[in-house]
C-alpha cells in the first residue's frame, strides 16, 4: 500500500479531480475526449468497462491508502447501484471515509 | 496492475482481503467475462474473513491473449501455476461460475490436496458431447458477430463498452485456437464425481440451460447442497445477485466454524427486484435459433457453391 499522500482538508472538487485524472490514464485516449465532472454517471457517461472499474478501483485504493475501502463499500451497493455510480458518488465515499479517519 | 508471469503468459491478477484469511480463489466464466464480475458481486461480502484471489484467465480480462492453450488442462495448470506464482500452497476453496466452475471441479479432481472445498455457480461441465457443444455456441457466436445487421447495430447504438466487448470476443473466437481446444475436451466420468468427497455448494438458477448438470452434482457427489434459484437462469449471479452474495457468505462461515455438510437440496427464494430469468432465457433462445437458422443457411449456401464448382465432389 503506498503512503497516503492526501490529507484530511483534502476537499470533495479535489477528489473528483484525482478520480477523472486516473479515469484518463485507465481508459487511455479515448477517454481524453471526455468531460468528467461530479455528475459523470461512471456507465452512462464514461462508459467505462467494469474490468476498467476494477483497475480504477486499484489505482484510488493506491492513492488513499487504507483509510477507505472500496470493495467492502461495494459489497453495501447493488448491482444497479454500482452501475449507475456518479464521479460525485465515488468522491463522496472517499471525502467520507478521510474524514472518519482523520477523527473529524 | 497485478500480474504475474505463467507458462510465459502473463496473468492479471487481484488480492484482496485478509492475508492470514483463508484464501478463496474466483474463477469467472468464458468469452464475455473477466475477474470484473466476481469483483463486484461475491469479493465484497468475502473480502472481510478472507483471503480473496481473482484472476483474468488467459484471453479474458487485462490477461495475455497467446493464440493457443485454451483447453480445460490448460486452464488447470493456469491456475495451479499463479498459486505456486503466488506461494499459495493451498488447500484453497475454489469458486467458479459457469466455465470457472468447470475448472474447479476439474482441478479438484487433477490436484486433490489443493482444494479446499467447491462453490459453484451454474457449472457447465463435460458430458459426452459438450465439446461440439460448445464449440458450436463458440462458432455461432462468431458467426452472429460477423453478420452486417449486427456490426451496423453495435455502430450504431454499441456505444464503446458493447464495442470493445463485441471486439475482444471476435478476436478470442477467430484469433485463438480456444473452439479448437475445447471441442475436444474429455468427457467427464460419473465415477469421478462419486468420488470428489468435498464440501461442495452448487448453485443453479431453476430455468437455467444447464439445470440437467445440476441434477448430476445432486446425485454424484457425496457432499453437496444444491441451490436452486426461483425465476433465475444461467446469469444466477447477476440476476440475483443480493441473495447469491448471502448464500455464498453463510456458506463459507458454515465452513469456518466446521459445519459438516451433507447432501441437500433447496430452493432458494430471490428478492422482489431480482429474477425474471425465464424472460431471459426465452430471448437467449430466440436469437440462438435466429443465428442457427441464418448459419445454417449460409452453410447450404457454401456446399451449393462447393457443389457447382467444377471438378467439386471428385476425388483428386
Amino acid at each position: 500500500m503506498s503512503a497516503p499522500s492526501d490529507n484530511a482538508t483534502t476537499s470533495v472538487a479535489e477528489i473528483v479531480a484525482t478520480i477523472a485524472r486516473h479515469i484518463h490514464e485507465v481508459i487511455g485516449e479515448e477517454g481524453f475526449a471526455l468531460d468528467i465532472d461530479a455528475g459523470s454517471s461512471l456507465s452512462e457517461d464514461v462508459e467505462i468497462e467494469s474490468i476498467e472499474f476494477v483497475a480504477l478501483a486499484e489505482r484510488l485504493q493506491a492513492t488513499y491508502g487504507e483509510r477507505i475501502d472500496l470493495i467492502a463499500w461495494l459489497g453495501e451497493l447493488d448491482l444497479d447501484e454500482i452501475i449507475d455510480l456518479t464521479v460525485g458518488e465515488l468522491a463522496e465515499f472517499i471525502d467520507a471515509c478521510l474524514r472518519e479517519g482523520a477523527g473529524a | 496492475m497485478p500480474e504475474l508471469e505463467v507458462g510465459g503468459v502473463s496473468l492479471h491478477y487481484q488480492r484482496l482481503g485478509r492475508p492470514e484469511g483463508e484464501t478463496v480463489v474466483m474463477l469467472h466464466g468464458m468469452l464475455v467475462d473477466n475477474l470484473s464480475s466476481l469483483y463486484l458481486t461475491l469479493a465484497p461480502v468475502l473480502v472481510g474473513d478472507m483471503d480473496v484471489v481473482l484472476y483474468d484467465q488467459r484471453g479474458h480480462g487485462r490477461s495475455a491473449r497467446p493464440a493457443t492453450g485454451y483447453g480445460v488442462e490448460q486452464s488447470v495448470a493456469d491456475l495451479e501455476a499463479l498459486l505456486a506464482g503466488l506461494g499459495i500452497s493451498g488447500p484453497v476453496h475454489l469458486l467458479g461460475n459457469s466455465y470457472g466452475a468447470l475448472v474447479a471441479i476439474e482441478t479438484a479432481l487433477a490436484r486433490p490436496g489443493l482444494v479446499a472445498s467447491l462453490t459453484l455457480i451454474e457449472a457447465h461441465f463435460a458430458v459426452d458431447g459438450w465439446g461440439d457443444h460448445v464449440a458450436h455456441d463458440l462458432e455461432l457466436a462468431g458467426f452472429g458477430l460477423s453478420e452486417s445487421d449486427v456490426q451496423d447495430w453495435l455502430g450504431d447504438f454499441g456505444g464503446r463498452k458493447l464495442n470493445r466487448l463485441a471486439r475482444k470476443v471476435e478476436a478470442l473466437i477467430k484469433e485463438t485456437s480456444m473452439i479448437e481446444d475445447l471441442r475436444v475436451a474429455r468427457a467427464l466420468p460419473p465415477a469421478a464425481l462419486r468420488g470428489l468427497d468435498l464440501p461442495t455448494l452448487a448453485l443453479y438458477g431453476e430455468h437455467s440451460d444447464a439445470i440437467d448438470r445440476a441434477r448430476d452434482l445432486e446425485a454424484l457427489l457425496p457432499r453437496c447442497e444444491l441451490d436452486l434459484f426461483a425465476d433465475c437462469a444461467h446469469s444466477v449471479l447477476f440476476e440475483a445477485t443480493r441473495t447469491v452474495r448471502g448464500v455464498v457468505a453463510d456458506w463459507y462461515r458454515r465452513l469456518a466454524r466446521g459445519e459438516t455438510i451433507v447432501p441437500a437440496t433447496h430452493r432458494v427464494e430471490v428478492g422482489e427486484a431480482e429474477g425474471e430469468g425465464a424472460m431471459h432465457q426465452e430471448h437467449v433462445d430466440f436469437y440462438k435459433a435466429e443465428l442457427e437458422r441464418r448459419m445454417g443457411a449460409a452453410m447450404g449456401r457454401t456446399a451449393l457453391r462447393i457443389e457447382a464448382r467444377p471438378g467439386a465432389g471428385r476425388p483428386s
